[in-house]
């Protein structure tokens, strides 16, 4: 379905995996690489568009980074760098920002996806290798022997 | 990486960007998690997502001579008088700055000691620490017949120059970056000489697509050349060299203002 507001923009609508429908400006829904493609197919013209790897939690904080980034032209850099600050300090915990992520990667918006990865890069940074297994359920796979070998050839890494 | 609950690509996205510290630590998660930080894909990944280094660290590093021993200062850059300052150093011997990589200065010590192995030591200009970086695991039967000779930078490898006992081969070993374990080794047989010699200079220096050293032998001069190559770990086990006791030398290094190997062309 494609609308247009008074001020002639044109309206998109996205639709999460859970049925949750967000009408936003075309500009805005063309920040993700993947939408945009579809538009341009002629895949808005008709209904809404499916996302159906979103969640609407998600997709409305996309959304919320879209918006703040596709009208900050004429904004100072500092301005947004601050504003993508607060954005993923709002997620805050390692998985809410996975999932971010995932949404990122699949809409294909290259700014929040390093914006996304720099923040749980930065969160693992100065963790163990135990808590980061805790973290992503990576399960450990080495035998002591060889854990041992892998901990000595790295470990000026841990002094 | 088949057993992450993460789509790969995330993963592979996130690891980029950390710190090459966290790596060599990271390297201890799994075993796909291990031969992905150590592959060649992995190395590309970082360097598109590479953002340029800060250029702020240029210092200047002296080792002085005080009271029988020796301490290690940093003068900061060069003229902007700053009062030298002193460094905590694990031991007071004479040491040798060989060059810096990658924001890691290459500092040998005659017999110091890390956790019983004998190290090069690598200093972090922006954190102002000392690394051990383990000496290269070398096939043992040649263990025995090398020396160490000489240290360089060259582009983003440092590289290390082991002579035989008798003089006739020489080998280049190749780190991609200061810290990580040795990754090539270049064999060298200088056959062709009546008597044969192991090389006077040591000069690596930085090619378009990787390096090269030249070594210069009485009555005439090799050239050994190597591409950007992929990283392989070495798995021999460890080992230790005997470093060749240095004599004394000018001690000052220049550490040049950090250059990126992932830095975009």
């Amino acid at each position: 379905m494609s609308i247009t507001t008074e001020n002639n923009e044109k309206m998109i609508t996205l639709m999460s995996s859970d049925g949750e429908e967000f009408v936003v400006e075309e500009a805005v829904a063309a920040q993700s690489q993947t939408i945009k493609h579809l538009i341009e197919d002629g895949c808005s013209t008709e209904g809404s568009i499916p996302l159906p790897n979103v969640t609407g939690r998600v997709l409305s904080e996309v959304i919320q980074y879209c918006k703040k980034h596709s009208s900050s032209d004429d904004k100072e850099e500092k301005e947004l760098e601050a504003w993508d600050a607060e954005f993923v300090k709002a997620a805050d915990d390692h998985v809410a920002l996975t999932d971010l992520m995932m949404a990122a990667n699949f809409l294909d918006i290259k700014g929040l996806l390093d914006l996304v990865a720099q923040t749980l890069a930065n969160m693992i940074t100065g963790k163990s290798p135990e808590e980061v297994r805790r973290m992503w359920n990576i399960k450990n796979d080495f035998t002591p022997e060889e854990a041992e070998k892998v901990r000595k050839e790295n470990q000026w890494a841990f002094e | 990486m088949a057993n992450l609950t993460l789509p790969s690509v995330i993963v592979e996205e996130i690891l980029a960007m950390l710190p090459i510290k966290s790596i060599h630590r990271f390297r201890q998660l799994s075993k796909s998690w291990s031969s992905f930080l150590v592959s060649s894909e992995f190395q590309k990944l970082r360097t598109n997502n590479s953002t340029p280094p800060e250029t702020n660290l240029e210092k200047i590093l002296q080792c002085s001579a005080v009271n029988g021993g020796y301490v290690i200062e940093s003068l900061g850059c060069l003229g902007d008088g700053e009062d030298p300052v002193r460094l905590q150093f694990p031991t007071d011997k004479f040491v040798w700055f060989w060059g810096s990589c990658n924001g890691l200065v290459c500092v040998t010590v005659p017999d110091v000691l890390i956790g019983g192995e004998r190290k090069i030591i690598a200093f972090d200009l922006a954190k102002e620490k000392f690394y051990g970086v383990p000496l290269p695991a070398v096939e043992k039967e040649l263990c025995d017949i090398l020396r160490f000779k000489e240290l360089g930078v060259a582009g983003d490898y440092l590289c290390l120059c082991f002579v035989s006992k008798s003089d006739n081969i020489t080998i280049v070993g190749l780190m991609k970056e200061c810290c990580k374990s040795w990754v090539h080794f270049i064999g060298y047989n200088s056959l062709g000489y009546a008597r044969t010699y192991s090389c006077q200079d040591f000069v690596p220096q930085a090619g378009k697509d990787g390096g090269y050293v030249i070594l210069h032998f009485p009555g005439g001069q090799q050239v050994l050349k190597w591409d950007n190559l992929d990283e392989e770990t070495d798995e021999s086990g460890g080992f230790s060299l005997n470093i060749k006791s240095s004599e004394f030398r000018m001690t000052i290094a220049y550490t040049e203002a950090l250059t990126s190997p992932y830095a975009s062309p």
